[in-house]
């Protein structure tokens, strides 16, 4: 057993019934990127990390993946990454294994406690030929930084492409992979430098009467290029399952999702999730935060109803009083929010839905596919259909044709100046289910 | 910026009721109120043309005049259209509301009208326009006209407009981007805790009421009945002649087999963004079942196979632009007397 792997600990609460408490205590010391630079040797000095390509290429290497380079991406320059699969923050473990990403490149028994250092300000962003259509983009100046938290990072661009007969969920995997190494070689550097903050994040048990709120984390499992992999296992493979907030924030979570872009989460919003920022800031004020349900969105109505069942059901065994429920991507993801929301409800359980809304480019349509009566508290994180129209960067890292095959490019999506008319479905995370930025939707 | 000013016969000073079947027609810069609402505008627009209709006219005709209407928009260049102001005349007013739906839908470009509360034609267009609120008669034209001009001048200055009650006019009831105060994980805790406390508040998203259709009668022969096959799972001739869009598609089309190379689809390919396309890449009928329909055929199982595949991608799609494909879709198979449908979605 690891050393600083959480004791399950048993515990009356102020309600005198006995509950199970996996007190868990995770210091996340931050070091706050300034710039990144190419240079001879991988580390932090004053708050400028410098890579050594040679050594990082190397590191990142895989017999299934050519073409590869790194490439650096900085708020406000003229550059456009696409078509981009996935967006990481270099996270690792000070103790323990000195792991990263649990189930990948580390142990997953201190997942969620003890010491963990990340690199803020800058991100891994994953590039290279398109996988699916299902990818997206990020230009680092112009309209699109309004919608894309990531455009305001300074991206380490990892680019890639198979090589012959690697295809389909073998190329999503390799990149992913791909993704998660480099967020991990990156964050070495980080241990040889000091934190500029330290962020404690705990739970311990709560000795007044608070409102006890649980967060049904919806999360694609979709097969088909549209997964989550929790502990490095494919979450279509698992069942709705109870985790501490710490172990999302010490990186237990990542995305394989080549769903359309801007509705799905990324790893690094798994890593930074604002519904579990806020309930973590909230609790023991006027929030008892009882625990995290992972569930599960599955195409077919059988895994729905399984998932939908066990996750209320745990939810019920956290003694929740109250529930948050995310959604991820749309459509039928929509079935499965509204199925938990009237689930919750008539167990007793209060709740909220986040959702994004499909209201055509013009907001004149109905914004969702799937409804219930009891989803009566809705918080809307904007409209995915809203035109936007990207001028040319002066620079492309990846493959700027791909741009056209985008899920939520227009047709034509090229126009005679070179911009490029599109809707917010290709700007990824824009249209983040989980409230990451404060877009919405109101009626005019 | 350059307006285009919609009038009835009465307004664009044809005559009265005795002139409603006046024709659809267009003249060059300003009639009637257009004058006064010109010089209200100011300088940064102007009204270069004028349309003038009867209203039975346009009532009786509207389907044979709206695609003229869309085709003098872009002949003139319109960057906003004005219709109106119709006070309580209901006539007017859905000409004028159909007026501003043109120009919003055809061509994406602002329209602005002005009614009285009660006419019909606020009802029915008004998530397409800006329609502030009128008297109950034309006696109240310089106070329509001096609120219209005021929207007009904002937005040829280039500014947004603000909401219905900071601007004056009716609410549309359309759903617009708005950055809120706190991100959005802050405001399902605010929103949730007020609930769980009985507190009032407010939700951002109210659950929208969708029409339930009974299914059909089952067919009581089915070896005598005509079968259509669709999807929309995007599977159209390789090289989506169409365009289909991955994502929100804006297109459908009736494809015959023959544009797939034939009843076993061999040259297909598809254009749905929401799924891995691999499988569906490799073999069409996986998504499309154009071989097994047509096996069921062969054996007599069914009547008839409708020569044509109805395709479109459903991909995070709109349910309003549903609904219009659906319609067009289930035009034409009732015309072809289809007696039954097998629907693949993925």
């Amino acid at each position: 057993m690891a050393k600083n792997m959480a004791q399950p600990l048993l515990f009356y609460s102020y309600r005198k019934e006995m509950i199970f408490l996996n007190e868990m205590k995770l210091d996340l010391e931050v070091v706050k990127i300034k710039d990144v630079q190419f240079g001879v040797r991988t580390e932090i000095k004053s708050n400028v990390l410098i890579i050594n390509k040679e050594e990082m290429l190397d590191e990142l290497s895989s017999v299934k993946l050519q073409n590869m380079d790194i490439d650096i991406a900085r708020p406000g320059e003229s550059v456009r990454i696409v078509p981009v699969k996935d967006v990481l923050e270099p996270r690792i473990k000070v103790d323990g294994d000195g792991g990263s990403f649990p189930g990948y490149f580390g142990d997953i028994g201190n997942c969620g406690t003890g010491v963990t250092r990340s690199l803020e300000g800058c991100v891994v962003t994953t590039v290279g030929k398109i996988v699916a259509f299902q990818e997206g983009l990020i230009d680092m100046t112009g309209p699109c930084t309004e919608y894309c938290h990531h455009s305001s990072k300074i991206n380490v661009v990892v680019k890639a492409d198979p090589v012959e007969g690697v295809e389909g969920v073998e190329h999503e995997e390799q990149m992913r992979v791909l993704g998660v190494k480099a967020a991990a070689y990156l964050a070495k550097a980080a241990l040889s430098t000091k934190p500029d903050e330290i962020r404690t994040y705990e739970t311990p048990l709560v000795k007044k009467d608070l409102p006890r709120i649980a967060y049904i984390y919806c999360v694609m499992a979709q097969g088909l290029l549209h997964d989550s992999s929790l502990y490095g296992i494919d979450c279509k493979k698992i069942h709705p399952t109870v985790l501490h907030p710490n172990e999302i924030i010490d990186c237990a979570l990542v995305s394989g999702s080549c769903v359309t872009a801007g509705d799905k989460c990324t790893t690094y919003d798994h890593q930074t999730n604002p519904i579990i920022e806020e309930l973590c800031r909230r609790h023991g004020k006027d929030v008892d935060f009882v625990g995290v349900v992972i569930s599960p969105i599955c195409p077919g109505l059988a895994d729905k109803e399984r998932c939908d069942s066990l996750s209320v059901r745990m939810a019920q065994m956290l003694k929740a009083d109250g529930v948050v429920i995310s959604e991820e991507g749309g459509g039928n993801p929509e079935a499965d929010v509204m199925m938990l929301a009237r689930n919750s409800e008539k167990s007793g359980m209060k709740t909220v839905v986040l959702l994004k809304e499909n209201a055509g480019w013009d907001g004149t349509s109905e914004p969702i596919t799937d409804a219930t009566p009891e989803a009566d508290a809705a918080i809307s994180v904007g409209n995915m259909n809203m035109e936007l129209i990207l001028p040319p960067m002066d620079r492309v890292i990846g493959y700027p044709e791909a741009l056209e095959n985008l899920s939520g490019a227009c047709n034509p999506c090229f126009l005679e100046d070179g911009s490029a008319r599109v809707t917010l479905a290709v700007v990824v995370s824009s249209i983040n289910d989980t409230g990451k930025t404060r877009f919405s939707s109101r009626v005019y | 910026m350059r307006i285009i000013h919609y009038l009835n016969q009465f307004f664009g000073q044809i005559g009265a009721e005795s002139a409603a079947d006046y024709p659809l027609e267009i003249r060059e810069g300003t009639v009637g109120p257009g004058k006064v609402l010109n010089n209200m505008i100011g300088d940064q627009a102007e009204i270069v043309a004028t349309i003038i209709c009867g209203d039975n006219y346009f009532a009786e005709n509207t389907e044979e005049v709206s695609p003229i209407i869309e085709g003098f928009l872009r002949e003139y260049k319109a960057d906003l259209v004005v219709a109106g102001p119709a006070f309580t005349a209901g006539r007017y007013g859905m000409a004028c509301g159909n007026v501003c739906k043109i120009a919003h839908q055809q061509l994406h470009i602002p329209a602005v009208s002005g009614m009285y509360e009660e006419n019909p034609g606020l009802e029915m267009y008004r998530k397409y326009a800006y329609i502030v609120p009128t008297a109950n008669n034309a006696r109240g034209m310089k106070d329509a006209l001096t609120k219209i001009a005021a929207l007009v001048r904002k937005m040829a200055n280039g500014e947004t407009l603000g909401s219905p009650e900071e601007e004056g006019y009716y609410a549309r009831g359309v759903r617009l981007p708005y950055f809120r105060e706190k991100n959005g994980g802050q405001r399902a805790v605010e929103m949730l805790l007020k609930k769980m406390k009985g507190e009032p508040f407010e939700t951002e998203l109210e659950m929208p009421k969708f029409t339930k259709f009974k299914p059909s009668k089952a067919i009581s022969d089915i070896g005598k009945a005509k079968i259509c096959i669709m999807t929309s799972g995007g599977i159209v001739p390789a090289g989506n002649p169409d365009g289909m869009e991955a994502c929100f598609c804006t297109k459908y089309n009736f494809y015959p087999f023959e544009a797939y190379g034939g009843t076993d689809i061999p040259k297909s390919e598809v254009a749905h963004g929401g799924y891995d396309p691999t499988y569906a890449n490799a073999d069409g009928n996986r998504v499309l079942p154009s071989d097994a329909i047509h096996e069921l055929q062969a054996e007599g199982l069914l009547g008839e196979v409708y020569p044509y595949a109805g395709v479109t991608v459903g991909n995070a799609m709109a349910v309003d632009q549903a609904t219009t494909i659906g319609n067009a879709f289930a035009k034409q198979l009732l015309e072809d007397h289809v007696d039954g449908v097998i629907l693949t979605s993925t």
